[in-house]
């Protein structure tokens, strides 16, 4: 018989159900979109209802292309870093603050005026920050104190999905990992953290491993869904772990890029980053017994649209191409023309939210092609810096470039060479979350043998080696465009 | 039929204009005939002196079409400055000529500056000691090419060949000697300090005279070559950056112009030389006794703009081609859609490194400050801006003798609206422009030309043949914005001095393979 893994994808503009069978092949999917709601500059909420219509329309929808019953699990990814109040009857209580919400600046100098910036960073693996989940909390204790009362757990929204489908209240590590108060090295909650900041530890639900069964879809949530009573659910991971598994990132090394409008690099780790410069940030990984070192910035493939529109007037993606085989009439170094790509300011490596973008080098004989040319090195190089401690952790110089950026074919040749590690793409460049999902699911309920199941779901289909003598050569380049933000470091700040 | 009519030279670096004006300083006709500039490898810019020689016979003849040679009352020129052309003894040119733009003596610079004090040297000459001018050109030539050095016998001027051409006789006027970095500014002749130490003889160097001079008269050879009659008079005329001074109406101590073509400067004419405390600006002789016209160069102004056309504006020029129109207005209509400040973006226009203010060769350009929501309107302003707020730097560096109540714009871009605007506000002065714009260094070089043969009594006459036109005043609230954006602007520069000096190793135009 046929059998199914469905995975969900539960990301901030839709959730995507997928089906994958027994071999780890993708059947079908079916996306749900819905909005988020961004006011008062910087404040953005989803309402749960949403979530769990969306889920409940995407799974009935591909449920119709086979026989339900053929489902052996469900698995979700989920956006992270959020706060959903619940009350006991598991009610939400307000609506969820999503991980770009940033109103919560006051409770982040608080919580470093309490703890302070590094003993933070050693335990939960991340900078203090009101982008996580905690300040979030400390925003409601102290703003909507009716709801902070009431409030029985605090979820992750793939948790409440979860909870919705089986009555069990539940998180992952991996998710745990983007509340900034998860210890990564005890793989629990910080009593320190939690203490210090006034927060009950009862408030957050039992963490578990990523591929952890924690229960079966009961009657009511089955009939809304259509996945039959009784289908086992595994807790699933956060998007950015499910990521890493669908990049082929499941065992110690195997170094991955994404790319898509920003763009982050990552690693399977047996340790959390520890470097003084806290350029990354680490995650629990959702395989168990490895960490997942990250770092993210801000405009990548942003940069690339950003550039096409202003300079060529449009961003599509024939004016994209366009850009690319103008910057081959360039060559490396783009004649000493420098694109820094800090066009909303940069998180990975330089946290500051003053950086902008800047162009640096310019002569009578620089054309456009170096300007085309220098921002496909600007973003390679600034990556290069993000990855430099997590490659000193292992040996292995095999990176996987997924997402949308990876279509790029002049842009594979520029990260292998800057990077100066090989770049393999794989078949499919932009279903990693969900293949990450199905691998938890699939493995997790014993469909899938274990994690390198990867290897054939998404196969690598071209592998691009880095021009020898262009790697040292941008060793050098790399390190004059860290000089270079460097000098310019304070006058972003004025 | 005319009778008194002058012809009037300007030895540009992309061609010779040449202009016959009437008495009135009208325009009889004009022509422009282009020649090359020759780039060599790194920063090596030269010139054949036969392609001037050609383009001033072509532009003669042309120029003359229709008009009686014996109306030719004289002939003059304005002419490209800072250059470095070796004759030998029968007065023919020795390789091509170096100009001005040509940065190869950096070295040869920096090593004349462990020799000279640097301060000493600015009194001397009332230039800052630089790769720009003709001394460092020479000793390149000294060190480099020994064997052309030996056979030199003079070293002259774009003009002051083709006036040797045109008379046969070797000399050059005040003005064009005070740009060689070897000439006594407030003497006028040549500094025996300078020879000596560098150890040349006084003699390789043409005698100097007066802009107003007559250096000859057309011979018989030249008269064949260019159309003119023999024995027409000529005068040695004068470097083009007083000759547009003159141009600009700048004859007095109240007046101060903004040439604003491919590089840009201001200047100014006073009873003596400026000695800028920080050497930001430097001086010419200008050609009535005892004035001089102190003076602050950028290399890349206009030239920014047009690189900015060329490079980052494919679709304006090519919607112009279709509509017809002029490239630069489409690109100033985006520039006039962003406000002042370019939405937090700043441009620094050293394409070429930099003179004024800051000397650097290895300066580069940038454009700074971008963000996701940074427009193309708003890269085309900071380009405008950058130009203008670097002016404004050289503006303040000659503020304190500066009595200007108005700023005469000329120079091709005085034609935009915008960019008179922007100064206006950059600023914070009215500006005006007048009906001789684009011909101001050949305009100059009549009124001189006619100083020589008496036509005028002196250069004051300029403001008499001059009609200006409707000055643009500026905003207050964008002077005192600009003002604030001043320090930003000059910060970042510092800040990127250093990036600028290791960037060599990495701007070679290399033969691997590309990646």
């Amino acid at each position: 018989m046929k059998r199914y893994i469905l995975a969900h994808d539960l990301g901030t503009s839709g959730n995507k159900a997928t089906l994958f069978d027994e071999t780890g092949a993708l059947v079908t999917s079916r996306v749900t979109p819905y909005q988020m709601n961004v006011f008062n500059t910087n404040w953005a909420e989803q309402d749960p209802k949403i979530w769990w219509e969306a889920v409940c329309s995407s799974s009935r929808e591909v449920l119709a292309t086979i026989d339900p019953k053929q489902v052996t699990a469900v698995a979700f990814s989920g956006q992270m870093m959020g706060c959903l109040p619940i009350d006991k009857e598991g009610k939400p209580l307000h609506n969820a603050l999503l991980y770009c919400d940033q109103r919560s600046t006051e409770q982040e100098r608080q919580f470093i005026d309490t703890l302070g910036f590094d003993r933070i960073y050693a335990i939960t693996g991340h900078r203090p920050s009101s982008s996580y989940s905690l300040t979030k909390l400390l925003w409601l204790k102290k703003h909507r104190p009716q709801v902070y009362e009431k409030t029985f757990k605090v979820l992750q929204a793939k948790d409440y999905m979860n909870f919705l489908l089986t009555g069990e209240y539940a998180t992952d590590y991996n998710d745990a990992s983007g509340t900034n108060a998860f210890d990564l090295s005890t793989l629990d909650w910080s009593d320190e953290i939690l203490t210090a900041m006034g927060v009950p530890r009862s408030l957050f639900p039992q963490a578990y491993p990523s591929s952890a069964i924690i229960g079966k879809v009961h009657h009511k949530a089955s009939e809304q869904t259509g996945i039959p009573e009784g289908t086992p659910v595994i807790v699933g991971a956060g998007d950015g772990g499910c990521a890493s598994l669908g990049a082929g990132s499941v065992s110690f090394g195997k170094p991955y890029l994404y790319m898509g409008s920003s763009s982050w690099v990552s690693i399977a780790s047996k340790r959390p980053l520890s470097g003084p410069e806290k350029i990354g940030f680490t995650w629990a990984h959702p395989v168990a017994g490895l960490y997942q070192p990250c770092a993210t910035m801000q405009t990548a493939g942003g940069s690339l649209s950003w550039f096409a529109q202003t300079y060529l007037g449009k961003s599509d993606g024939k004016t994209l191409d366009n850009v690319n085989e103008t910057a081959r009439t360039s060559e490396r170094g783009a004649h000493g023309l420098f694109f820094l790509p800090y066009l909303l300011g940069e998180r990975s490596p330089w946290w500051s939210t003053k950086a902008k973008g800047a162009f640096v080098g310019l002569d009578l004989n620089t054309t456009f092609a170096d300007h085309c040319r220098a921002v496909l090195e600007g973003i390679a190089m600034n990556q290069k810096l993000n990855f430099a401690e997590m490659l000193n952790m292992t040996d292995d110089r095999q990176v996987m470039f997924i997402g949308g950026g990876a279509l790029n074919q002049y842009l594979r040749q520029i990260m292998a060479d800057v990077l100066g590690c090989e770049i393999a793409i794989p078949k499919f460049l932009t279903e990693a979350t969900s293949m990450g999902a199905a691998l938890l699911g699939g493995v997790g309920s014993g469909l899938y043998e274990d994690f390198s199941l990867i290897e054939a779901m998404n196969p690598i289909q071209q592998i691009i080696s880095p021009n020898r003598e262009n790697v040292q050569y941008y060793e050098e380049l790399t390190q004059r465009f860290a000089q270079l933000y460097r000098s310019l470091e304070p006058w972003f700040r004025q | 039929m005319y009778d008194r009519l002058i012809l009037s030279h300007n030895l540009g670096t992309t061609g010779d204009k040449a202009v016959v004006y009437d008495e009135k300083g009208r325009i009889i006709s004009s022509w422009l005939s282009l020649y090359r500039v020759i780039y060599k490898e790194g920063n090596e810019v030269e010139q054949d002196p036969n392609d001037w020689w050609r383009a001033v016979c072509e532009s003669t003849r042309k120029v003359m079409r229709g008009i009686n040679e014996k109306s030719i009352a004289v002939v003059t020129f304005s002419g490209q400055m800072m250059g470095c052309l070796c004759l030998d003894k029968a007065g023919d040119p020795i390789g091509n000529a170096i100009i001005w733009a040509d940065m190869r003596s950096d070295k040869e610079s920096k090593q004349l500056a462990s020799q000279i004090d640097e301060n000493l040297f600015f009194h001397i000459t009332g230039h800052k000691m630089s790769a720009s001018y003709t001394l460092s050109k020479l000793l390149w030539i000294m060190n480099h090419r020994p064997e052309q050095f030996a056979k030199t016998s003079k070293v002259v001027q774009a003009k002051d060949y083709i006036v040797y051409r045109l008379t046969g006789e070797i000399v050059t006027d005040y003005s064009d000697a005070s740009g060689t970095n070897l000439f006594n500014l407030t003497k006028r002749e040549w500094s025996r300090t300078l020879t000596s130490i560098i150890g040349i003889s006084p003699k390789i160097l043409p005698d100097a005279i007066p802009s107003t001079e007559i250096a000859g008269h057309v011979t018989l050879e030249a008269s064949i070559a260019t159309g003119l009659l023999p024995g027409t008079p000529v005068v040695i005329g004068a470097g083009d950056g007083v000759c547009a001074a003159i141009g600009g109406g700048c004859t007095t101590d109240e007046d101060a112009y903004l040439y604003y073509g491919s590089s840009a400067w201001i200047g100014m004419t006073k009873k003596t030389p400026y000695w800028e405390p920080q050497m930001r600006t430097f001086n010419w002789a200008f050609i009535q006794p005892d004035q001089a016209s102190p003076c602050g160069t950028m290399q890349a102004a206009g030239s920014s703009l047009d690189w900015l056309k060329d490079e980052l504006a494919r679709e304006e020029v090519n919607q112009a081609e279709i509509q017809r129109a002029n490239p630069q207005h489409l690109i100033e209509m985006l520039v006039s859609q962003s406000p002042p400040g370019a939405n937090g973006l700043l441009f620094l226009p050293y394409l070429m490194g930099e003179r004024s203010p800051y000397w650097n060769p290895q300066a580069r350009g940038a454009l700074l400050g971008l963000k996701k929501n940074s427009r193309r309107a708003d890269v085309f302003r900071a380009c405008y801006e950058g130009v203008a707020l670097n002016l404004k730097i050289i503006w303040e560096a000659l503020k304190p003798i500066n009595k200007a109540q108005q700023l005469v714009v000329i120079g091709g871009q005085a034609n935009s609206d915008i960019n008179k605007h922007i100064i206006a506000d950059t600023f914070g002065i009215p500006v005006v422009s007048h009906n001789h714009l684009k011909d101001s260094k050949n305009f100059g070089a009549a009124i001189i030309g006619g100083m020589g043969i008496g036509m005028y009594e002196n250069a004051h006459v300029v403001k008499t043949l001059l009609h200006f036109e409707r000055c643009i005043e500026p905003v207050a609230e964008n002077v005192e914005f600009y003002n604030r954006l001043l320090p930003l602007y000059e910060d970042v520069y510092h800040d990127l001095v250093e990036h600028y000096q290791k960037l060599e190793q990495f701007t070679h135009y290399s033969e691997v393979a590309h990646a």
